[in-house]
């Protein structure tokens, strides 16, 4: 397993952060661009959720990242220490949300909000959420097809 | 944010020059979309061609601006692509957004 983490700080203009990590690491192992845009699109809304709902916005704060990977599937990990999510959006990572049902000819109805917890359900294999000791943690995997490897990763904490 | 703005006829093309729309600049899109239709435009084109990604924050912004010009005009989205055109099918916005390959044919759809 190769493991990567980052920490950034809780603005909203440091998340692009978070993409670039993602996207590098997601290309280095050969991912295709359909994989690496969903994994990618997962980090930025699972970490701007933390900003905005966890810490409310509030700089100062810190949001974890790790990206760890085997041959058959990469995991992400969203961490921060504020605010846990509510259980209703708790729900929405299990049983989904309708917030995609709409009519696309009903546009009073097209969601402006609230999108970001059912594109990470609809984009990732496996998701959890657990509050241990005041550290809330997304757990996000997504199992991967099978590619060709592309030479050795340069990780900080292989095991 | 950075735009570049050209008028054909009776179409303004906006052209997001900044290559990423997230809940950082979300704010300042809207506004500027907003600020758009103020102005009396009602047949906008916004090129994503040098965006490369964008969130479901800027996802809102757009129908947002979107539901502001209702039935009077036409918002259209050209040259989504890669991640940017992954987020508007992961969220059907695909569905609700007339989008063009390029500029030239969303003009002449709007002309």
């Amino acid at each position: 397993m190769s493991r990567f983490r980052i920490s950034i700080e809780s603005d909203l203009a440091a998340v692009f952060v978070v993409s670039v990590l993602v996207r590098g690491v997601c290309e280095h192992l050969g991912m295709d661009s359909a994989e690496t845009s969903s994994i990618e699109i997962c980090a930025v809304e699972a970490v701007t959720n933390s900003i905005k709902h966890a810490y409310d916005c509030a700089h100062g704060r810190e949001v974890c990242v790790e990206l760890l990977y085997t041959q058959d599937r990469l995991r992400l990990v969203v961490q921060d220490d504020g605010v846990s999510m509510p259980d209703q959006h708790r729900r929405t990572l299990t049983t989904g949300s309708n917030v995609f049902g709409f009519d696309p000819a009903d546009l009073d109805r097209i969601p402006e909000c609230g999108m970001g917890l059912e594109i990470i359900r609809q984009a990732m294999d496996e998701i959890s959420y657990s509050t241990i000791g005041g550290t809330n943690s997304l757990n996000m995997t997504k199992f991967l097809r099978k590619r060709e490897p592309q030479g050795i990763l340069a990780c900080n904490a292989p095991s | 944010m950075r735009f570049e703005e050209i008028r054909v006829g009776s179409v303004l093309v906006a052209k997001v020059l900044d290559g990423r729309i997230a809940a950082d600049v979300a704010p300042r899109f809207k506004s500027k979309l907003a600020e758009y239709m103020v102005d009396g435009n009602r047949s906008i084109v916004i090129d994503l061609g040098s965006v490369s990604f964008i969130d479901s924050s800027g996802l809102g912004a757009l129908v947002s601006s979107l539901k502001s010009m209702g039935k009077d005009g036409d918002l259209v989205i050209s040259s989504a692509q890669g991640t940017v055109a992954t987020m508007f099918k992961l969220t059907r916005m695909d569905k609700v957004f007339r989008m063009y390959d390029n500029c030239d044919a969303a003009v002449a759809a709007l002309s």
